[in-house]
């Protein structure tokens, strides 16, 4: 006779803790929901390529983006040449090392790679002049009032990878 | 002309924030201090070279004992960075600062080169085969781990590796 009970009782018990479950499941979802993709709370989400972070930081219009974007595609395309460069004097340092090359020779390839890295920023830094010539004096005042680390620190490295510039920025570049 | 000014106070203060938000393995989640998630670019070079257990810890040491003087090199060129874009904002070419920073670059990669060099005499034959591979891989240490450890805590380093470093046995 009592083993139906404790049969019930079992039964009851694991109904509880399938209804906990899944009540503790819908809680984590919906807790992941509003962390990954804001809805009806106002938030807007997260931007992650270097567009929409540089919009968002400098509170551009959709003008400006689409300007700042057309320029940005330009200065990516004619920063291929050295782009090309970095790559083949990069690997010309790797070469005169495994080849036992004397001393002069590997310092003389790290400064032609050196001088391929500073033309590289000296590009990216150019280009971010250029943007933040595109911003209206009340966003240039915001600009002095928040500071511009992010576009500073987004536009390190934003022109070497061959395909596109605007990609999620990883830490990249020096 | 007041807009470079703002620039130049507003990145002294945190420099190395925004480079830490993404990539390369943050504290919060990249996995290289917490031995979890996906290899450290030192867990890469270790693959990429097929270093032996033997072979790890002296390449950890050699690292090591560059972390400090990389990451200050990263912050001086931050600031060499900071110098170029005050120029142009300024309208004004300034040879000094295009020179201030190709130096730094030149010191940065002299530096990378050393390392390399020095792990290139460990290697054994077949390894050095791929060691082209490996000068890609170290870069990516540098400017990944490197350039946001030893900096942050006041260039100092700490006896240890940076975040992204040995996260296998053997590497200390």
């Amino acid at each position: 006779m009592s083993r139906p009970s404790i049969g019930r009782r079992s039964t009851a018990s694991l109904v509880l803790v399938l209804v906990a479950s899944l009540i503790a499941s819908v809680a984590v979802v919906r807790a992941q929901g509003d962390l990954v993709a804001p809805t009806p709370t106002g938030r807007d989400p997260v931007p992650t390529n270097r567009l929409d972070i540089l919009a968002a930081s400098l509170g551009l219009t959709k003008e400006q983006k689409s300007a700042v974007k057309t320029q940005l595609d330009a200065s990516h395309k004619s920063a291929a040449p050295v782009r090309a460069r970095l790559l083949t004097t990069r690997a010309a340092i790797a070469a005169a090392v495994q080849a036992g090359k004397p001393q002069p020779d590997v310092d003389a390839a790290v400064a032609a790679h050196a001088a391929e890295m500073a033309a590289m920023a000296q590009l990216e830094i150019k280009s971010l002049a250029e943007v933040l010539a595109m911003l209206t004096p009340e966003q240039q005042a915001e600009a002095r009032t928040k500071g511009i680390r992010t576009p500073f620190f987004l536009f390190r490295g934003i022109f070497l990878d061959n395909g596109r510039w605007n990609v999620e920025p990883v830490s990249t570049g020096y | 002309m007041r807009l470079a000014i703002v620039v130049a106070v507003l990145l002294m203060i945190t420099p190395l924030s925004a480079q830490r938000s993404r990539g390369g393995g943050g504290d919060a989640g990249g996995g290289g201090d917490f031995g979890g998630g996906a290899p450290t670019p030192f867990d890469q070079l270790v693959d990429t070279l097929d270093l032996d257990k033997a072979q790890i810890p002296p390449v950890a040491a050699l690292l090591e004992g560059v972390e400090a003087q990389a990451a200050g090199l990263f912050q001086e060129l931050i600031q060499r960075r900071q110098d170029l874009l005050n120029a142009e904002t300024n309208h004004s070419a300034d040879p000094a600062a295009s020179a201030a920073y190709a130096a730094t670059v030149t010191k940065l990669i002299a530096l990378e080169t050393k390392v390399f060099q020095d792990i290139f005499a460990q290697l054994k034959p077949n390894q050095r085969q791929k060691a082209a591979k490996g000068f890609e891989r170290l870069e990516e240490l540098f400017r990944v781990t490197l350039s946001t450890s030893g900096a942050s805590r006041g260039g100092a380093g700490r006896g240890g590796p940076g975040r992204g470093m040995p996260s296998r046995g053997g590497g200390r």
